[in-house]
């Protein structure tokens, strides 16, 4: 196992959602599902991510779209929860129309300016790397 | 083997949308729907926004959803690009509402019937 991470896959909606996680330890999605304060928080993610699939995930990327790619190299992007501040830093996998959406955790964006904090920058980059292992490790 | 099974929110399906839910799906599928029409147009953002009469900015604020998408908006991208778009109301409350393109709407097409309901699939 790639750092002690695995890709957990939830089922919702006719679709499977990909969310790196600790191994035995609750995501970011399951904590958000579990607290009645963010569950509304938890179904926006849920909600876009099923739209991003359904759609086909290499549609929605672009700089101008619900997909932004932050690092191309690394495939860190981040994920626009609809019209809200709420942001994914997520991993994109694959090229064409086999790219899947590892999502890794959330995030409050800046309202406007549309930037990110150095930290989750940081943070998001480091689980890029580790996002990656664990779906080379699945193929 | 780095993938393994998680839970299953079923509970998710279930749950009645709020309006929080609600205005996330309206906002997309009219992204979406804009989108479409754009590339069966083969027009470029830039064109619409000529068409419309604002800056590009304001397309792609739009477009990204990141903007405040009023009914006015709406309207305007409809007379712009002949979406046909219409309200309608879904039988089953607990299925989410829909903008719907139809077939009848568009002067230039007779065989397309799209819906952006996402309660589809």
């Amino acid at each position: 196992m790639a750092h002690g991470y695995e890709i957990r896959a939830h089922a919702m909606l006719g679709v499977r959602i990909l969310v790196l996680a600790k191994e035995d330890r609750r995501d970011f999605l399951e904590k958000l599902e579990e607290n009645p304060k963010s569950a509304e928080r938890f179904e926006l993610v849920c909600r876009t991510y099923e739209k991003i699939t359904q759609r086909g995930v290499g549609r929605c990327v672009g700089k101008q779209n619900f997909v932004r790619v932050l690092e191309g190299n690394l495939g860190l992007v981040e994920v626009k929860v609809g019209n809200t501040r709420i942001r994914v830093m997520s991993y994109l996998h694959g090229f064409g129309e086999d790219q899947e959406l590892v999502l890794m955790f959330d995030f409050t964006g800046h309202q406007g300016s549309d930037n990110i904090e150095s930290s989750d920058m940081k943070k998001g980059r480091k689980l890029a790397k580790v996002a990656r292992e664990c779906m080379e490790e699945r193929e | 083997m780095a993938v393994r099974e998680g839970r299953s929110f079923v509970g998710l399906e279930a749950r009645k949308p709020s309006a929080s839910v609600r205005m996330l799906d309206y906002v997309m599928d009219f992204c979406f729907m804009v989108e479409d029409r754009l590339e069966e147009l083969g027009m470029s953002r830039t064109e619409l926004a000529e068409r419309l009469g604002k800056k590009p900015s304001s397309v792609t604020r739009v477009l990204s959803g990141s903007a405040n998408i009023t009914l006015q908006t709406i309207a305007e991208y409809d007379a712009a690009l002949d979406l046909g778009i219409i309200l309608s109301r879904n039988e089953s409350r607990m299925e989410r509402p829909s903008l719907t393109v139809t077939a009848t709407a568009r002067k230039d097409e007779t065989d397309v019937e799209r819906s952006y309901t996402s309660t589809e699939g």
